[in-house]
């Protein structure tokens, strides 16, 4: 969405048009890739953690941080299918992270560090892949993984009777994402697409929304009507303690994007 | 002198039967084959020598440096990898496909037909689909995984195996109309002259079907050299070929220009066995099996 404010593809949103927007949380109106809060709604939120079959992964202590994940994946790789998200965007940010960097980092001795970190655990990872580890974790199949909350959740749902997976939600650094919903700038019926954003801001479609993707959307109002159960889950309702040490990654500029991209091809190849 | 010039008259042309197309008629197809193909191609041209001025924008401009990137260690890797990929499993896919387009073409008569349309039949369902289905055959909990030990799924190995099992109906099509071509008479003459079966078959059968078994080959090493979803789905996303470095650089990235470079640039390399498979394509035409 940075990227799309940036070369003009959005349009500004009239919220005169977004009555509902008063549902929303006020502390989620901005961001820090929309940071005037004038071309976005927020959709859902979510964070990147990891987690594993504690019948087959055994570490000999918590794994509590996104580093301990990627120290898990060369001891363990060959005892099952280990995963790591995929997208330049998300492979190496994330490995930043894990080392203390900046997930937004252009310092190039850090991309260095970052590069030979990947490196040094390529032949731990069984699959990159952001498509379908759900299903495969459900069943059974990954036995170390990162994966989205809501994702993860969905799994600990499916293997409750198994009551072999693990989650983590990293204490140290770690991605938050926003989906949003916006409205390109060349759109044909933008009153249209207000009308949409102002629906989806009604409590009770929110509440619709959250029961079938697992991830929170910040109506206050819709959140009290999730059942206590959900609310209550640290894994859907991330707490602060979490957040506050974790990063939106930002495309900045098409030269970290590229040098991302560089990284990215280079674990995939090696 | 006029009596005489009356007295010799020219020779009358006899009527030609040779079909006459008015050139009019290529038109349409001409259009189509430059609005779709030549304007796409002029297109990665010209972003291949411009410059990245944002995400997904270009600066037009005459400059080299993205063909200097493409000579970088790492695409030289990924390409020299690729082409050895590529040829592995088009090697296999002659291994495997040309004794059975032989068995179809030589020992078939009733079902021949049969035969040919069991082999097109997986054509007809998506490229995915059919890469998805093998997936579900080498799954590590699956049957040949679990009772005969053959784990092979997210390896090089699955990947050559999506490869030979996507292009072999390709493969056999070709070197089957080769085949089919052939006259048989030939062996028998050869067998009866005391020539081995396998004699025959090399001196004969396989010379004259060369020029089908290389089109085939290079109808399916072509393709495999951009090919991009067998390497995500059963390389676990692990092998890297040029075109998953192409779709990662539009992509991710959003560099057209470099995108287009590394494009062109598997062009270029792959057009020298475009002309093998012309030469070929044309001879075989003019002389048949």
């Amino acid at each position: 969405m940075g990227e799309l404010i940036q070369e003009g593809g959005l349009m500004k949103l009239d919220f005169n048009l977004i009555p509902n927007i008063k549902n929303l949380d006020p502390k989620f109106r901005k961001a820090s890739f929309d940071p005037t809060g004038e071309f976005h709604v927020i959709k859902d939120f979510g964070i990147t953690m990891f987690f594993y079959q504690n019948t087959v992964v055994k570490p000999a202590s918590e794994p509590k941080t996104m580093k301990d994940f990627y120290e898990l994946l060369n001891a363990n790789v060959s005892k099952g299918r280990t995963n790591v998200l995929d997208g330049a965007e998300e492979v190496v940010p994330l490995a930043a992270m894990a080392l203390g960097y900046s997930a937004n980092t252009d310092d190039q001795a850090e991309l260095d560090d970052t590069q030979k970190f990947l490196l040094s655990i390529r032949k731990g990872v069984t699959t990159i892949s952001s498509f379908g580890y759900i299903n495969d974790a459900s069943a059974g199949k990954i036995i170390l993984s990162q994966g989205w909350n809501g994702d993860v959740r969905r799994i600990l749902k499916a293997r409750k009777k198994e009551g072999d997976i693990t989650a983590v939600l990293p204490t140290e650094k770690s991605e938050v994402w926003a989906d949003s919903w916006c409205v390109p700038a060349t759109a044909p019926h933008p009153v249209a697409a207000h009308a949409w954003i102002n629906f989806l801001l009604e409590p009770t479609t929110a509440v619709t929304e959250m029961e079938y993707h697992s991830y929170p959307i910040p109506i206050p109002a819709a959140l009290d009507q999730m059942p206590a159960e959900t609310k209550n889950d640290p894994i859907f309702n991330v707490p602060s303690t979490y957040t506050d040490n974790y990063e939106y990654i930002l495309n900045p500029n098409p030269q970290l994007v590229n040098a991302r991209t560089k990284i990215y091809q280079q674990f995939k190849a090696a | 002198m006029t009596a005489v010039a009356a007295a010799v008259k020219p020779a009358k042309r006899g009527r030609s039967f040779a079909p006459r197309y008015p050139t009019w008629l290529t038109l349409p197809s001409a259009l189509y084959y430059a609005v779709f193909f030549l304007g796409p191609m002029a297109i990665l041209a010209v972003f291949s020598v411009s410059i990245q001025s944002g995400f997904g924008s270009v600066e037009y401009t005459f400059s080299t440096s993205q063909f200097a990137q493409v000579n970088d260690s790492l695409y030289i890797t990924v390409f020299e990898r690729t082409l050895l990929m590529a040829a592995t499993g088009t090697l296999l896919t002659i291994v495997v496909g040309y004794p059975l387009a032989y068995w179809m073409a030589r020992y078939l008569s009733t079902y021949k037909m049969l035969a040919l349309l069991v082999i097109i039949v997986p054509f007809w369902t998506s490229f995915l689909i059919r890469t998805y289905a093998l997936k579900i055959i080498l799954d590590p909990h699956g049957y040949l995984a679990k009772d005969l030990g053959i784990d092979i799924l997210y390896t090089k190995y699955a990947v050559g195996i999506g490869l030979v099992y996507n292009y072999l109906p390709l493969f056999i099509l070709p070197v089957f109309a080769s085949l089919e071509r052939m006259d048989w008479t030939l062996i028998e003459a050869a067998t009866d002259l005391g020539a081995l079966p396998f004699t025959a078959f090399r001196n004969i059968t396989l010379r004259l079907t060369l020029p089908g078994v290389v089109t085939g080959g290079l109808l399916v090493f072509i393709p495999m050299c951009g090919e991009y979803i067998i390497p995500n789905i059963l390389g676990g996303g692990k092998y890297e070929f040029v075109g998953n470095i192409i779709g990662d650089t539009f992509g991710d990235a959003q560099n057209w220009p470099f995108g287009s470079a590394l494009s062109i640039s598997l062009m270029a390399a792959l057009s020298v066995f475009v002309v093998i498979y012309i030469v070929f394509a044309t001879r075989e035409e003019q002389f048949g099996a």
